[in-house]
């Protein structure tokens, strides 16, 4: 996650822009979604914009294109977990707990607690046992449980200019959501 | 909310990329389930309807769209109210991806979270730093993420 500077915006066309600033909003749910595209673009063909979305998830831009699920919704619990590892044991102790299949995210971070991962399953005594087992086989025994209490936002939304105007590109603020 | 084996079928397709070989992917999907396309739409309405799908669409990599610092801003918030506070000054920043309300314990006292992604470190740090004047709020870290491990979607089943 450091910065190369590498990975600018300037590689893409106009073209990528597009097809970005709808495909993150919402990928049509149609026969022929690219199609649906195409003429939401305008001055593009089907073919053009299919072409477009393979090359973007060859390049890595696009890291998968599919459905968003709300992990609650779909009846899975979920937290947030902070382990404090000895700094020698950071890596080994990071990439034994992504091995587990209901950790989506897992960073290491510069303070006392250095692992942040996100850990859900389908009930919270499932996760709590889980927690337990990852606690057992690192030997780390000072962890944060950190559920969410409350969310205020949650929807990645990155505006990608310059080619599309303000005024009618996504808005990433979907407002404040209790839970 | 039990899913029946068809639905955690069609979540099973849904959570990964959609097929890419075809032009038509819905009907991919659909054969695949053993239902057809109108019926996978009736589904994937109904869902986001309800909420579980929470959008149909491309996740992105952040660091290739020019968004590269990943900061975790923690913040110690005394009650609720001032949380909504913090919160809504954090969320006038599009840098602000997520914001959410956590426990504190004695080793850690931050229960308000907004993450963050930068251009720049020091975006970060005068994004938390506005906050912090306009809210009062001066207890606050910045984490910055020094490694990722792991960063994909979730599979349900």
């Amino acid at each position: 996650m450091n910065a190369s500077g590498s990975h600018g915006i300037d590689h893409l066309s106009d073209l990528d822009r597009a097809v970005l600033n709808i495909i993150q909003v919402g990928f049509p749910v149609a026969h022929a979604p690219y199609a649906e595209m195409a003429k939401q673009i305008g001055s593009v063909t089907e073919e053009e914009v299919y072409r477009c979305v393979l090359d973007l998830i060859e390049r890595g831009i696009i890291r998968r294109l599919g459905a968003v699920f709300d992990t609650k919704k779909l009846g899975f619990m979920s937290a947030l977990i902070a382990m404090k590892v000895p700094p020698e044991r950071i890596d080994k102790v990071g990439e034994l707990v992504s091995q587990y299949s209901g950790v989506s995210h897992n960073y290491k971070r510069e303070h006392e607690y250095n692992l942040w991962f996100t850990l859900a399953a389908p009930s919270r005594q499932q996760l709590m046992d889980t927690l337990e087992e990852i606690k057992a086989r690192t030997g780390v025994s000072d962890v944060l449980y950190l559920p969410t209490v409350r969310m205020h936002k949650i929807f990645v939304n990155f505006e990608i200019g310059p080619s599309v105007p303000k005024s009618t590109a996504p808005s990433d603020k979907s407002g404040i959501e209790e839970k | 909310m039990p899913l029946s084996e068809l639905e955690k079928a069609i979540v099973r397709e849904l959570q990964e990329t959609i097929p890419l070989d075809t032009l038509h992917p819905y009907e991919e999907i659909a054969r695949r389930c053993g239902i057809t396309e109108e019926e996978l739409f009736q589904k994937i309405t109904e869902w986001r309807r309800k909420g579980i799908i929470r959008r149909m669409g491309a996740v992105l990599k952040h660091q290739k769209v020019g968004k590269v610092f990943n900061a975790m801003s923690v913040w110690r918030v005394p009650d609720r109210e001032k949380a909504r506070e913090v919160a809504q000054a954090l969320m006038s920043y599009k840098e602000i991806t997520h914001c959410y309300e956590r426990p504190s314990y004695p080793t850690w006292p931050y229960n308000l979270f907004g993450m963050m992604h930068c251009e720049t470190f020091e975006r970060c740090e005068e994004i938390a730093r506005e906050v912090s004047e306009k809210t009062g709020i001066t207890e606050y870290r910045l984490l910055l993420s020094t490694k990722e491990y792991k960063k994909e979607s979730l599979r349900y089943f």
